[in-house]
């Protein structure tokens, strides 16, 4: 995997400090050092103090990470524990850009 | 594959009316199946129950990918008005008329533990045993699959030391379980009334020697003073469980040095089981031997199921004795009396 130059931010929306929150947080942080170390920013937004942020986004459903630069965004919902493929969906580098699921994308 | 932020409000995609009917079908809970970009194509009258909000406003919002490590996760569903809704996601993807869906099928936890717990009162307020096992197997069992994931982690490393470790809390959680269903088969049959109580001279300090070897695996400091001619007339199976109950008490709740005392009284043999823990609380003495009093268990903060003291009391009066309990100076007393049988 080569280091890329890029730094790659992340909004991570969750609902108030619950384990699921905590979890989804931690599976982010370790995700992002494994496949993006030193090249990261990660936001944590808690859509019960800040709704007015999760409207912003129409975020539907949380925990979800917002993949907000680089540009294209992307966006996973889930505990984000399975880190191959939520890498897969945010399109970092160093991943198989094939879907996990499915065909050629 | 970005995310259509500026883009036009998606339109359905163009799916057959079959492709539809058979996604809808195959998922009998909520179900959001987005494509390839995130975006909600298709929605069920479910998802729009749980998400609510209306199919019309759902297609073509984007969702964003549902992913799920194991069978299933819990997320947080955002609602209009800023309320949320915990529901249960399971992730499938699946190609619907040439175009890759991903589907999150959603089930409302809310609900559906609102509707548990709703049959768990119920069945408690008929004082069923049924409800025990469910609330007394679910936390120990809940214990295991965490603890099981923990060592199917391929993220975590562990020592011999750890793994033994968490291996022996696996086993002590089993362990409690097996207690528990044992518990459990003795109510459902004093329950059905099939106990047949068969009493017999039996040496007392005999069974209490052996139900002791019974809790081998962890040294206990206990004293026993018994004759050894001393005979009690009770069924030998059921002095046996009488003894574990009020041993796995003493040893849950009391704390060393625990005495067992073994007396000829002219009522009948007394055994009594002592420890020098923090006693009982007084306002709990009365309901100490009640079936499965959780407002007493939660005062005292331990796993105990609520049935040992009176599986105890129940058998003793079906021997022709008597259950009961006696605050001691340090401690408490459980005391236990049977008909006495003539000495060897």
């Amino acid at each position: 995997m080569s280091t890329p130059m890029t730094t790659y931010s992340f909004r991570l929306y969750v609902v108030g400090q619950t384990p699921r929150s905590a979890s989804a947080a931690s599976n982010l942080r370790g995700l992002c050092d494994t496949y993006l170390p030193g090249c990261h920013e990660i936001e944590v937004i808690d859509a019960a103090t800040r709704p007015d942020l999760a409207e912003e986004e129409r975020i539907l459903a949380t925990p979800t990470v917002i993949r907000v630069a680089p540009l294209p965004k992307f966006r996973v919902i889930g505990d984000l524990s399975d880190q191959g493929r939520v890498a897969r969906f945010l399109g970092l580098p160093g991943v198989n850009a094939a879907s996990p699921d499915g065909p050629e994308r | 594959m970005g995310e259509p932020h500026d883009a036009e409000p998606a339109r359905p995609a163009n799916l057959g009316h079959d492709a539809r009917r058979i996604v809808m079908s195959a998922l009998a809970d909520g179900i959001v199946a987005v494509d390839d970009s995130g975006v909600i194509r298709i929605c069920n009258p479910a998802a729009e129950e749980l998400v609510g909000r209306p199919t019309g406003e759902l297609i073509g919002t984007l969702f964003g990918y549902p992913v799920v490590a194991g069978e299933s996760t819990e997320i947080d569903l955002m609602l209009p008005g800023g309320q949320t809704r915990v529901v249960e996601m399971r992730a499938t993807t699946t190609t619907v008329a040439g175009q890759l869906l991903h589907v999150a099928a959603l089930r409302d936890v809310t609900l559906r533990r609102q509707a548990e717990q709703e049959l768990e009162a119920e069945l408690e307020r008929r004082g069923s045993v049924i409800a025990v096992a469910a609330h007394e197997v679910r936390n120990p069992l809940t214990g295991i699959g965490q603890l099981v994931d923990m060592l199917r982690d391929p993220r975590e490393s562990f020592t011999d030391e750890e793994r033994a470790d968490v291996l022996g809390r696996i086993a002590d959680r089993t362990a409690h379980i097996q207690s528990l269903v044992k518990k459990l088969l003795t109510v459902a049959k004093i329950d059905a009334e099939v106990s047949h109580t068969t009493t017999v001279p039996v040496p007392v300090l005999e069974v209490i020697l052996e139900r002791l070897a019974e809790f081998a695996d962890r040294p206990r400091n206990v004293n026993v003073s018994c004759d050894p001619g001393v005979r009690a007339l009770a069924d030998r199976g059921e002095l046996s469980e009488m003894l574990v109950n009020y041993l796995e008490n003493a040893f849950a709740y009391g704390a060393p040095p625990f005495q067992i005392d073994v007396a000829e009284q002219p009522g009948g043999v007394e055994i009594r089981v002592c420890d020098n823990g923090p006693g009982v609380p007084a306002e709990f003495e009365a309901s100490l031997f009640d079936r499965f009093t959780r407002g007493a268990r939660a005062r005292r903060g331990t796993e105990g199921s609520g049935l040992g003291l009176w599986i105890v009391r129940h058998l003793a009066r079906a021997n022709g004795g008597d259950a009961y309990f006696e605050p001691g100076e340090t401690g408490a007393c459980f005391c236990l009396r049977l008909p006495q049988a003539p000495r060897r």
